[in-house]
């Protein structure tokens, strides 16, 4: 029905109503004034009449929803610092839970840019307890050729190529993955082909060796030029073939990664993995399933159990003792639903980004809890329209309808800036997360859950924090809304009002927030000042990688000597060795230790981290000796085998007696010691100093192939690493430098988590502590305007400025007690779930506790200051004569 | 009773085509209250019946040579009378079957 000629006629037909009424109101006998006016009395509110009418034809709710938005729009126009506060601390804890929600999104939630990956399985080992993601390539194979669930099986493994570039021998990120990894992963190439099982063969296929690189690669390398298809490439010394390009969004099935280069598994033989592919024993592979249409997960996995013992069976490996033996063939092959592909970084990060959700979600609480007061206190304010407005016949839903609408839009515009505010700090995050040795590349780019959680965590905001000041704001009473200034007078200060109660739960969450910020933070300042046994400052590390050196045994050793003695040479080096495991690094290698003809070493004591070091190693990594001497170039190849041991592990082996001279036995070799150095972290910051044993690395094999050199200087890397590249340049031609970094930044690395859980949260409890200094100070200037003539009359009859003063501040006093109580009781009952992220402080260290609480304090304090001060400074004659 | 004078007017409607001001005075003649309050709240009535498709409306001159829009019932609203008056009739009978005996029980 058409609105304009619906108007008309409702116009008419009362108009008409109305005057025959009249006129039989006339025929009655009444005076023509008397019967129009019986006659309107008669028909009732025309105003509402017609808006009941029209309601049977329009979507009413949609008119009074633009009418609502234009209203509040006017609302928020005219309280410009309430509209500017409410949507700045709105838009802070909407966008600190879109930042952090989007990351667990990319990492957890999201699924694989790829066709279908509803289809796709992980693959584990399980033996009842944790899966074990990595696996053999026999134990793949067999996999692949034993079920009958999946359409494609497949497998890949992380890869660094080193190929030639711009003359230099550089690393570059790949992966090795098996013929149905791109078809299972159903992604064709955007130019070229994929390959397929057919160029999965030892040796290569009909092509011979092929491969194929990102789009990343593709636009770095030859500048997105289709003729790189089909180009001749050299990998770890072997020519592939480039046969295809991926699509810029494609990174494999593990997000975080972004290999740039795939070649067939099979010809790892050929890429110095070559003992990977028949060991039974090389646990380097990742693999998933692509499900046949039609099965199940259930089935799938119901069918991959069955299989599983025979499969394990024929991929055991050939050289267990009895009891790994049974452990190995106890462990069955497990599938589990994997749209989003396998990722390492989930289990590193999971639990951290699940704390940090909660965080900020206890931030977004406060805020919510902060505009509810504000609301709150404007409402109080509005008493008067209000109550003018339900007095006109406005009704009570539609008036809180309104009042929700204005505070959703309150939310809606913080979580548009909430969202850009997200974007920006979401890549401040993944820049703590990063680890230089493994980079992550995550597509933090809001997807539509991101959206969606966004826009529910508006609306949701808005409801909680509208909801009740509107129901309140409406539920006067006419006349006592009109009748407000009576009551000005006397204005009881509402003690247990429902403002009190969330501003006392606001500074409760805020000292919880404060006191976590305290405790990651003393966790990270401890683990930050402890000694780790070595001083990591001017101390430059240098990787090269000789993986691939034709030279074995003493003449391998030489290359390093030759370095050594080069670097040692240059300008500013106070001394520089060679090492193969850098400590806090996460690696290890570590193997029992026994004394041959001595007694038993009990076996908690006899596991030892190894390392191998050059001559100097101690006076470079400033770790002290405590006795004897360090490496020199006479422990050679062919010299008695000796070793250094740690402190921790003289004592731990020795007792008391001196060890020097004394032997130990490791793996196959017999080694004299001769020199006890201090102790020193070895895997992580965290770990408690290990028993170490350190070796020359002339005298051992080098597992691995590769030492890193550790240079003392104070020239920084821009002098240091130049000079490097030239010797090895001139001394070994065509091997690459690996990674340089100093021992500081490895060590800040380290501590990638703490520093991500500290800073974040001392950001959220900073910004709690913003939060409920606005929230207060907003309370406290609203009850002082309101109690102004009951203030007036106080000093009227003698009160001091400090009795008012105490008046204000008591108020405070009494919330911050009540929140502060009600928070410590929070921390205790919570802190011992993050008991495994901290270092060196008691989940209730007593000292954070008071510390929250008194930064909570002083900042309710330096809130109330201002209000009290303003009590205090009323002239009573003004504050009277106002009323 | 928003379905009462729903029927209300169909029942008035069957007789012929009424204007408004009309189907107000018989309502309120047959059914003594109903009506009391407000005679406006007939057209909220009318347009939700001609949204429904019972009665429809038409341009038209009154008695007095006034022109005035006059609502008239549809096949469709004839059916629906129909079966409202039935269930009307049973839910009074019902109500009649309860209350009666409490009837002769404060007669006797």
């Amino acid at each position: 029905m058409n609105r304009k000629r619906l108007e008309e006629e409702m116009e008419r037909d009362f108009r008409e109503h109305i005057e025959r009424e009249t006129e039989e109101n006339i025929e009655r006998g009444m005076t023509p004034g008397e019967a129009r006016h019986a006659a309107h009395r008669k028909f009732g509110n025309v105003a509402r009449l017609k808006e009941e009418t029209r309601s049977v034809w329009t979507w009413r709710w949609l008119d009074e929803l633009s009418q609502d938005l234009r209203y509040a729009f006017r609302t928020l126009r005219k309280n410009r610092s309430f509209a500017a506060v409410a949507v700045l601390s709105l838009a802070l804890g909407i966008g600190a839970n879109t930042a952090i929600f989007s990351l667990i999104d990319s990492l957890l939630l999201r699924p694989l840019p790829v066709p279908h990956p509803e289809q796709l399985v992980t693959l584990d080992l399980w033996n009842g307890g944790r899966g074990q993601a990595s696996i053999t390539y026999p134990i793949f194979d067999e996999t692949r050729s034993r079920n009958k669930v999946f359409a494609q099986t497949f497998a890949w493994g992380g890869h660094d190529f080193q190929t030639l570039i711009d003359g230099e021998t550089v690393h570059v990120h790949g992966a090795l993955a098996s013929g149905d990894y791109f078809t299972g992963l159903g992604v064709p190439a955007i130019i070229g082909r994929t390959f397929t099982p057919n160029d999965d063969k030892l040796g290569g296929g009909p092509n011979g060796p092929v491969a194929v690189i990102s789009d990343a690669f593709w636009a770095r390398q030859f500048q997105r030029n289709p003729a790189a298809v089909g180009r001749a490439i050299t990998l770890d010394q072997v020519q592939f073939t480039i046969i295809g390009v991926m699509p810029g969004n494609f990174f494999g099935a593990e997000p975080g990664t972004a290999p740039e280069i795939w070649a067939p598994l099979l010809l790892a033989e050929r890429l110095g993995e070559g003992g990977c592919i028949r060991s039974r024993s090389c646990w380097f592979l990742i693999s998933m399933g692509r499900m046949k249409p039609g099965i199940s997960a259930q089935a799938a996995a119901a069918q991959l159990r069955v299989v599983s013992p025979e499969l394990m069976k024929a991929a055991e490996p050939v050289d267990l003792n009895m009891q790994f033996r049974k452990r190995f063939l106890g462990m069955q092959m497990r599938s589990q639903p994997g749209p989003a592909g396998f990722s390492s970084l989930r289990q590193r990060f999971s639990n951290p980004l699940l704390i940090l959700m909660i965080l900020v979600g206890v931030v977004l609480l406060i805020a919510c809890a902060n505009m509810a007061n504000l609301l709150i206190a404007r409402s109080a304010a509005r008493h008067r329209e209000t109550a003018v407005r339900l007095a006109i016949g406005a009704g009570r839903w539609r008036l809180i309808r309104q009042l929700l609408t204005e505070s959703v839009l309150i939310s809606a515009i913080g979580a548009a800036l909430g969202l850009a505010f997200a974007e920006w700090s979401v890549r401040l995050l993944v820049g703590f997360m990063q680890l230089r040795r493994s980079p992550i590349s995550l597509d933090v780019n809001p997807d539509w859950r991101v959206l969606a959680f966004t826009a529910s965590a508006a609306i949701l905001t808005g409801l909680l924090f509208g909801l009740f000041p509107a129901l309140q704001a409406t539920r006067l009473g006419i006349n006592i809304g009109l009748k407000q200034r009576a009551q000005n007078v006397v204005g009881a200060p509402d003690r247990f009002g429902v403002g009190r109660v969330l501003l006392g739960g606001q500074v409760a969450l805020s000292v919880l927030l404060v006191a976590g910020s305290g405790l990651f933070a003393g966790s990270l300042l401890n683990l930050w000042t402890l000694n780790p046994g070595f001083n990591p400052r001017n101390l430059l590390l240098i990787g090269i990688d000789t993986d691939k050196r034709p030279e074995k045994g003493a003449a391998f050793g030489a290359i390093y000597s030759r370095l050594l003695n080069r670097v040692n040479s240059f300008p500013g080096v106070k001394s520089a060795s060679l090492l193969l495991i850098t400590p806090t690094t996460n690696f290890e290698w570590d193997d029992d230790v026994s004394l041959p003809g001595g007694p038993e070493i009990p076996p908690p004591l006899r596991d030892t981290m190894v390392n191998l070091v050059g001559p100097r190693y101690f006076e470079t990594m400033q770790t002290p000796l405590l006795t004897g001497r360090e490496f020199n170039e006479h422990d050679s190849a062919t010299a008695e085998k000796v070793g250094i041991i740690s402190e921790k592990a003289a004592r731990s082996w020795f007792g008391g007696k001196s060890p020097i001279g004394e032997h130990i036995q490791f793996e196959k070799s017999v080694i004299r010691i001769i020199a006890v150095s201090g102790d020193a972290k070895y895997l992580s910051l965290r770990e408690p100093d290990p028993l170490a044993l350190y070796l020359c690395y002339l005298q051992n094999d080098t597992p691995g192939g590769s030492l890193s050199f550790v240079i003392r200087s104070d020239a920084g890397i821009a002098s240091i690493y130049p000079a490097f590249r030239t010797a090895v340049k001139q001394i070994v031609p065509g091997t690459p430098v690996g990674e340089v970094t100093t021992m500081e930044d490895q060590v800040k690395e380290s501590l990638g988590q703490e520093r991500l859980m500290a800073s974040l949260s001392i950001f959220f409890g900073v910004l709690a502590l913003l939060l409920t200094c606005i929230g207060l100070y907003g309370i406290l200037s609203y009850s002082v305007a309101r109690r102004q003539a009951e203030i007036g009359l106080r000093v009227a009859i003698g009160a001091s400025r400090s009795n008012v003063i105490w008046l204000v501040l008591r108020d405070t006093l009494w919330h911050v007690v009540v929140g502060a109580g009600v928070g410590v009781g929070a921390v205790v009952a919570t802190s011992r779930f993050v008991a495994s992220f901290l270092y060196g402080v008691k989940p209730n260290d007593p000292w954070t506790l008071a510390l929250a609480v008194a930064a909570l304090a002083a900042v309710a304090f330096g809130a109330a200051w201002i209000p009290a001060r303003r009590a205090a400074r009323l002239d009573p004659m003004v504050a009277l004569r106002d009323e | 009773m928003q379905g009462t004078l729903d029927l209300l007017i169909l029942r008035t409607l069957v007789l012929g085509r009424a204007h408004g001001h009309a189907i107000a005075q018989a309502i309120e003649r047959n059914s003594d209250d109903v009506l009391q309050v407000e005679q406006g709240s007939l057209y909220p009535a009318l347009h939700r019946l001609i949204k429904r498709g019972w009665i429809s409306a038409e341009e038209g001159t009154s008695e007095n040579n006034r022109r005035a829009k006059f609502y008239r019932l549809t096949a469709k609203g004839r059916k629906q009378l129909a079966l409202e008056t039935t269930k009307w009739d049973k839910f009074a009978r019902a109500i009649a079957g309860v209350l009666r005996p409490a009837d002769q029980e404060s007669e006797s």
